[in-house]
């Protein structure tokens, strides 16, 4: 049986620690709390963490008496690697502390599929194919505090779209994420944004016609931009 | 003495067994003209007769329930539309060209290694199954116990095999055998296709792989086959040269099923139909778990000098459509 990851890996805490401490770091130079209807538009780039698709082994009925048992054939074990990509996004403030805001992220990542244990002895290998991730996602975001370093939550969701190597395989599905960062001004208008937190994904929408296939993940994403206020 | 379950296009004047270059593990084909031809029923329900004559511990009637079990398991498959009818208890033998299909047990001493074969009359200008027989060699003891007959050969277990040649299945190559003496004996398999039965006592052959419902699939799908299922396409290479021969196996790595699929052509060509949208593992293999002639015909030129091997490319085969141009390498024993 497969098993799959339900739960916020390890190494999540890591990657979002990172991500807060890179920006908290950095010294504040100036500070605004930019008032209603003030929009906000930024770019950057993303990370997302890896995602362990668990072990699948590859079996045959074997030869027992009277209703066969399972023959282990080769096994499988997958892992999406961690993906890198760019982001995109717009938003608008509701007061000084609250904004909302919609954008796009993409990702390149890799499907990842170790085969060792073949029954004839086949060399293990590790079969690979890219995948380009994207992810249309809207967000509500609080903010703390007044100074040149504002802190914020977030909390949204989105649209995911997979696309395997070559194309032609589309997964989508709906995609739900929270976390925190901070935002430091750096100008009048200017900004640097960091941010991270976890990202629950559910691409079994459109994936495979069985039932039992298990498309949910759970992974660390963090992400770091340029904004700019007008 | 392991016995096997007979080549599926024996006989009489009929039909030669060879492999159709498309769709998913071998189609029987027939060579029409220039072109082959898969062999295939023109009209539904396939209407057959079982031979009034039963075997020890065996009546008629329980052979012809068993019969249509198997049937059955062929019919309740999803994605192909395929249907028989039982047409009564005849005196008529399998094996006799009549133009009925007629389904008995015959006794075959001399045939002390198959359990049962299956013969077709096909129209040899289109392809088209006119007549299928099927025998059951008495000369074995048999079984319709529900849980499987200790001893004995299962009786719907073989049926299921049968029909699907009846249907116009060749066979499968997704098992694993070993030596013995006075042949081999299958380790496990994944499709009821399998050339070579399971012991006796063992009923895990009543239930269809997904090997075996690409298969059929594949001759009789349904438009929502054709629509929701995908292909991959390639070829095995050995030093930049192609396999003829070989058993590719399509491994779905988020579903665990199994379908598999030779290569039919000097250049080491092959087409894996009937697969779930999703990813895939390929894994190529030289056929030497069966007697090749179980599989194609003398002189076809199986080339069994190759090591077993992974494609190194995760497959994303989509809904509906084809992957084309997988290269699995492979390199000499």
């Amino acid at each position: 049986m497969r098993r799959a990851t339900r739960w916020l890996p390890a190494s999540a805490g890591r990657i979002v620690l990172a991500a807060a401490l890179t920006v908290i770091a950095a010294a504040p130079l100036h500070a605004q709390s930019p008032s209603r209807g003030t929009v906000e538009i930024g770019g950057g780039g993303a990370v997302a963490g890896g995602s362990d698709l668990g072990r699948r082994t590859a079996q045959l009925t074997s030869n027992t008496a009277p209703s066969g048992a399972p023959f282990n054939y080769f096994d499988v074990d997958g892992r999406i690697k961690p993906g890198y990509g760019g982001l995109a996004r717009i938003g608008v403030y509701l007061s000084s502390a609250a904004s909302i805001e919609g954008g796009v992220q993409w990702l390149r990542a890799i499907n990842s599929q170790r085969i060792t244990g073949d029954t004839e002895g086949a060399p293990d290998i590790t079969a690979e194919a890219r995948l380009n991730q994207y992810l249309f996602e809207g967000s509500a975001l609080w903010h703390f505090g007044a100074g040149s370093a504002r802190p914020f939550v977030y909390g949204g969701a989105g649209y995911m779209r997979v696309l395997h190597e070559g194309d032609a395989l589309v997964e989508d599905g709906v995609e739900i994420h929270a976390g925190f960062g901070v935002k430091w001004w750096v100008g009048r208008r200017v900004a640097i944004r960091g941010d991270g937190g976890i990202s629950f994904r559910d691409l079994g929408r459109r994936s495979s016609a069985d039932e039992d296939d298990d498309q949910r993940r759970t992974v660390p994403v963090a992400a770091g931009s340029i904004i700019w206020v007008f | 003495m392991t016995p096997r379950r007979g080549a599926a296009a024996l006989a009489a004047a009929l039909v030669i067994s060879v492999g159709v270059p498309a769709g998913a593990y071998l189609k029987l084909g027939t060579i029409v003209g220039t072109r082959t031809e898969s062999l295939r029923w023109r009209d539904f329900p396939v209407r057959y007769f079982v031979n009034s004559n039963g075997a020890p511990q065996v009546t008629a009637q329980q052979f012809q329930a068993a019969i249509a079990r198997g049937f059955t398991s062929w019919h309740n498959v999803g994605t192909a539309r395929t249907s028989s009818e039982f047409a009564g208890f005849v005196q008529a033998q399998p094996f006799v060209s009549d133009g009925a299909s007629v389904i008995g047990f015959q006794n075959r001493p001399e045939q002390e290694r198959t359990l049962a074969a299956t013969t077709f009359t096909v129209d040899t200008t289109d392809g088209h199954i006119l007549e299928s027989d099927i025998f059951f060699n008495s000369f074995f003891l048999w079984s319709v116990a529900d849980a499987g007959g200790g001893d004995r050969f299962d009786v719907e277990s073989i049926a299921l095999h049968e029909t699907g040649h009846l249907l116009g299945l060749s066979h499968s190559a997704l098992g694993e055998t070993e030596q013995v003496s006075g042949g081999r004996r299958v380790v496990a398999a994944e499709s009821v296709m399998f050339p070579i039965a399971f012991s006796r006592g063992n009923i895990a052959g009543r239930t269809l792989k997904a090997d075996d419902i690409a298969g059929i699939s594949d001759i009789y799908g349904t438009a929502g086959f054709t629509r929701d299922f995908g292909s991959i396409a390639g070829r095995v290479t050995k030093a930049g040269r192609g396999v003829k021969g070989a058993h590719v196996v399509a491994f779905a790595t988020r579903t665990g099923k199994l379908v598999g699929g030779f290569t039919l052509d000097e250049n080491g060509g092959f087409v894996i139909a009937g697969l779930e949208s999703g990813t895939y593992i390929l894994r190529a293999e030289p056929l030497d778990d069966g007697d090749i002639n179980s599989f194609f015909d003398t002189g076809f030129g199986v080339d069994v000098d190759f090591r077993v091997a992974f494609h190194d490319r995760v497959i994303a085969v989509p809904r509906g459509g084809g992957v084309r141009d997988i290269e699995v390498k492979v390199v000499a024993k």
